[in-house]
């Protein structure tokens, strides 16, 4: 008896530590927010077919979140962000979603790379509550999916609609082919400009496919070249049209080449040289050597925080992610629950962080910035701006 | 002089003591008998000398220099070379190859030599050749040069190896059943040609061999092992008629003939 | 039509080349030691940042840097057999197959700590502009991946039929045993067989970095190539070079014809196909199975 009363008065006295080591805080509601800190989760590709991207985008949001610890946080509170490496595969990041959510308990899903693998642990975040803020992925489904899901710019699918626009109205090019990846990435912007084209009674000459992580194209080269299309849409990222432009000048074919967002990165013309140049993308934010407060700051973070890697619109991507996010924990206060986070994003209206450009939600417009988008296009390898930015039309929601 | 020397050689699988402390010599120049019942450790006794297997016990010297525990490239390096009781050949490359190989091992000529494909490592390689051929007329190979190994028939077979051991140069020829498989008057050819290896290449021979006639005829000296053990030794016609030869055959309800 | 095919045919011919080159070293280390290299891949992959770090950082000239990422990757290769594989040569088969998978990882997470897992361009003397020449349609990158993969195939050719030590080899190949009696050191001869693979891994990494990028995922090409070495017969070494060419050719018109799904999966296809008809691969012996 004496025996089990001792051990009881131990038992009580561990829990007592415990309690003084965790600072005697009174413990949140919500996973991931603590006193002092609030941790947010991320897949990313840091080894594999985009790692380009991973690699960045996760640096541009560590910058951010390093400035603002430096300073001491968000309402007292430092951000973490926790990044497992999912290789672009969409079943390892259902592993690592479920990692960061049930181990590592993070308040939110922040910045998650790639659409076919933030598409695999959509519907699990869904049955877990946890809100998938910002996903590095510009599909045209995160506008649309409801409450857990908070998009951030312009859809593969809205910059298509600017791409066939351009095409057919300026340039005249009737014959226009698609070279997508075969997922949800590739198939967003692609069905987008089938149906655009419809509207234009016209189709694609030619739709040929690739698989992620592929690398040779030279059957897609030579289906393309006999197709006689005079543009081909690359409904691809960074290493495939260097690549693709590269086999199709090899057979003698020199199409207008020209895609969303994901190839805007000076990566393509590092692989691409002289084969990509007069190569056309879409932007749907300023370049980071753009001028404006936001992108000093911008660049004085990199510098200070990540000095081996050079502005490149990959990490402003995650740098203007993690700015917005911020914006909102300021917002939200010291109430920090994952709904009132979403909430305040909700409140967030004509907010420009200082480069001329607005992000607004509301109602169920889930996109933030609002639609715009600009076409830049590969001049002496650079990327150079052709036009001013143009308010997107909704290119067609899936 | 003493060419061979095997001190007290021991060595155990496991439980079975395949060689059981056994200790011969070979004088230069002459064919040595190796003889005894199926299992009596003449083969491994054979492995023990050419490196294969590593003794647990005892001392082998060749021309006073301990080959114990020396690798089997080393010991086929100092002049020892043996035939295997079933035909070791290369066998899918050419019957001159197989020659060729063994040729290969008297030349000192380093891979960087024969990557510049320096005029010494050609005409050394023209010089192996030759040799090679010649090696094959003398065992009456020729013809055959360009064949497949492996599509020889037996006889062949056994020949190209006896021929590829003494391509080797060799100083000390251990050969395991060489008429094995070979017919009466095939294995009176062997005899002879056994005779004028050892008259022509000087070089001292030990045999293991179950064709008693064969043996009695060309051995100087017979050495009987069983059950692992030495139990007799001495001239063809000493170890003929020691009743513990006589015992150990019986013993084997085969008789003095294999099977 | 005529003249996009040829170069559907020559283009998919210079990636079988590579293919080739890669098959080539699993079988002469799977015919001299038993062992399947799992890393064999790596050596390609590591040979591509070699040339890039010699090339870019050094600013060597190209057939220096071509000569020098051959050697290098040689040595690669031995010392991969000295370390990691003849310490366990005694151990079952399968764990020295796990050994090799274990140091692939190893390599290839060493590139990604060294250079990141980022594409790199890297440089070649090979022109990517077209030639035509009668129907025939090709770059000079292709006609050159070919040229130097044939080059070496007739130089490991003659190297095996005609050398000592390419003798030697082929003894060690087909009897541990009886090589060893006519004063071959196998251990040495081990070695050599490694750092040969490892070489024409290298002369692969050379030749296809240039063409598919280089980053450290580049090794996942031996997979394909490991294909190739089956399809004609795992341990044939014709086979290995016909397994490997035919595949590059096949991937490339079941992508013209069909899409990149069945491309995708062409080469098992094949693989299974060739498999059911002739167990053994196009020039390998059929398994005997003993009952
Ligand atoms: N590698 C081995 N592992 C286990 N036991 C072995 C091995 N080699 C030989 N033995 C055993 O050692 C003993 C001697 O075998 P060995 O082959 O030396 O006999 P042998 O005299 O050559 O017989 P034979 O006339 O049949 O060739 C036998 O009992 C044999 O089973
Ligand atoms: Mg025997």
């Amino acid at each position: 008896m004496k025996r089990l009363l001792s051990s009881a008065g131990a038992l009580a006295g561990l829990i007592g530590l415990l309690v003084v080591l965790n600072g005697g805080a009174p413990t949140w509601a919500e996973d991931g927010v603590t006193d002092k800190e609030v941790i947010i989760g991320a897949g990313m590709d840091l080894t594999g077919a985009v790692a380009n991207w991973g690699v960045n985008i996760k640096a541009g949001m560590e910058a951010v979140f390093d400035r603002v610890n430096d300073a001491g946080g968000v309402h007292g509170r430092k951000i973490k962000l926790i990044a497992y490496d999912h290789v672009y595969q969409p079943p390892k990041a259902v592993t690592n979603a479920k990692r960061l959510v049930e181990r590592d308990k993070v308040f939110v899903m922040m910045g998650h790379l790639g659409t076919p693998t933030t598409k695999a642990i959509k519907e699990y975040l869904e049955e877990k509550q946890v809100p998938n803020i910002f996903p590095a992925t510009l599909a045209s489904m995160w506008t649309t999916s409801g409450k857990w899901h908070v998009g951030d710019l312009a859809s593969y699918a809205d910059q298509t609609w600017l791409i066939i626009d351009y095409l057919v109205n300026e340039r005249k090019i009737k014959k226009i082919a698609s070279f997508y990846q075969d997922d949800e990435y590739g198939l967003d912007g692609h069905l987008a400009g089938k149906a655009r084209l419809k509207q234009y009674e016209l189709a694609y000459v030619a739709e040929v496919d690739y698989k992620r992580a592929d690398i040779d194209f030279s059957s897609q080269a030579a289906k393309l070249k006999e197709s006689g299309a005079e543009a081909v849409i690359v409904q691809a990222v960074y290493r495939e049209p260097p690549r693709l432009a590269e086999q199709c000048h090899a057979i003698g074919y020199y199409p207008q080449f020209i895609g969303p967002g994901p190839i805007v990165v000076n990566k393509t013309i590092e692989l691409g040289g002289k084969h990509v140049e007069g190569l056309i993308g879409v932007e749907v934010y300023p370049l980071p050597t753009d001028p404006g407060p936001f992108l000093d700051l911008y660049r004085a973070d990199m510098k200070k925080y990540f000095p081996g890697l050079p502005p490149d619109t990959t990490n402003l991507y995650g740098y203007q992610k993690a700015a917005l996010f911020v914006e909102a924990l300021q917002r939200t206060g010291r109430n920090l629950t994952r709904d009132s986070l979403l909430k305040s994003i909700e409140s967030i209206k004509d907010w420009d962080p200082g480069w001329g450009l607005k992000y607004s939600y509301g109602g169920d417009n889930r996109r933030g910035m609002s639609r715009v988008g600009r076409l830049v296009m590969v001049k002496n390898g650079k990327w150079t701006k052709m036009s001013q930015w143009i308010e997107l039309k909704e290119g067609g929601r899936r | 002089m003493i060419d061979l020397s095997v001190h007290q050689l021991a060595l155990n699988f496991g439980g079975v003591r395949a060689v059981d402390g056994v200790t011969f010599s070979l004088h230069e120049g002459e064919i040595h008998g190796l003889i005894g019942p199926n299992g009596a450790g003449k083969t491994t006794t054979f492995n023990c000398v050419t490196g294969f297997y590593r003794p647990t016990g005892g001392t082998i010297r060749f021309r006073e220099r301990e080959i114990t525990h020396l690798r089997p490239d080393q010991i086929a390096r100092l002049g020892i070379a043996r035939t295997f009781q079933n035909v070791q050949l290369f066998r899918s490359m050419s019957a001159l190859d197989n020659i060729l190989v063994a040729k290969h091992s008297q030349m000192r000529t380093g891979i960087l030599a024969e990557a510049l494909a320096l005029r010494l490592v050609r005409r050394q390689e023209r010089m192996a050749r030759g040799e090679a051929e010649e090696l094959m007329e003398f065992l009456g190979l020729m013809g055959i040069q360009r064949q497949t190994a492996g599509n020889l028939p037996l006889g062949s077979q056994k020949r190209l190896e006896l021929g590829r051991a003494l391509a080797l140069e060799p100083k000390l020829l251990l050969l395991d059943e060489p008429a094995s498989g070979l017919n009466t008057s095939e294995t009176q050819v062997l005899a002879q040609l056994l005779l004028k290896i050892r008259d022509r290449f000087k070089l001292t021979v030990l045999l293991v061999e179950h064709d008693m006639g064969l043996m009695m005829n060309i051995s100087d000296t017979i050495t009987v092992l069983n059950f692992g053990r030495k139990i007799a030794e001495g001239t063809p016609r000493d170890v003929q008629n020691d009743p513990e030869v006589v015992k150990a055959y019986l013993g084997e309800n085969s008789g003095a003939e294999r099977r | 039509m005529v003249e996009i095919l040829t170069s559907q045919v020559v283009s998919g011919l210079a990636t079988g080349c590579v293919y080739a080159l890669i098959a080539l070293g699993f079988v002469l280390i799977f015919k001299a030691t038993d062992v399947v290299n799992f890393a064999q891949g790596e050596f390609v992959m590591a040979s591509g940042f070699i040339s890039y770090t010699l090339l870019i950082r050094f600013e060597l000239p190209y057939w220096l840097v071509f000569l020098a990422t051959i050697a290098l990757s040689g040595i690669m290769g031995v010392a991969l057999e000295r370390v990691v594989v003849r310490p366990i040569m005694t151990a079952p088969i399968f764990s020295i197959v796990i050994a090799t998978i274990g140091a692939s990882i190893v390599m290839r997470s060493s590139a990604g700590i060294l250079y990141g897992y980022d594409v790199l361009p890297l440089p070649t003397i090979f022109s990517k502009d077209p030639i035509h020449w009668g129907v025939l349609n090709f770059t000079l990158m292709d006609a050159g991946v070919i040229g130097s993969s044939l080059v070496i195939m007739v130089v490991l050719y003659l190297f095996f039929k005609l050398t000592k030590t390419g003798t030697a080899m082929r003894a060690t190949a087909q009897s541990q045993t009886a090589a060893r009696l006519m004063g071959v050191s196998v251990g040495r001869i081990f070695s050599l067989t490694w750092a040969i693979s490892a070489g024409i891994g290298g002369v692969a990494g050379v030749l296809i970095a240039p063409i598919i990028y280089l980053d450290p995922n580049l090794g996942f090409i031996g997979v394909k190539a490991f294909a190739g070495a089956i399809l004609g017969g795992f341990g044939s070494i014709p086979g290995a070079i016909v397994g490997g060419m035919l595949l590059g050719i096949l991937e490339n018109l079941s992508g013209y014809f069909f899409n990149a799904g069945i491309k995708q999966v062409s080469t098992y296809i094949l693989l299974i196909l060739v498999l059911v008809v002739r167990p053994g691969g196009l020039f390998g012996a059929a398994p005997i199975r003993r009952v």
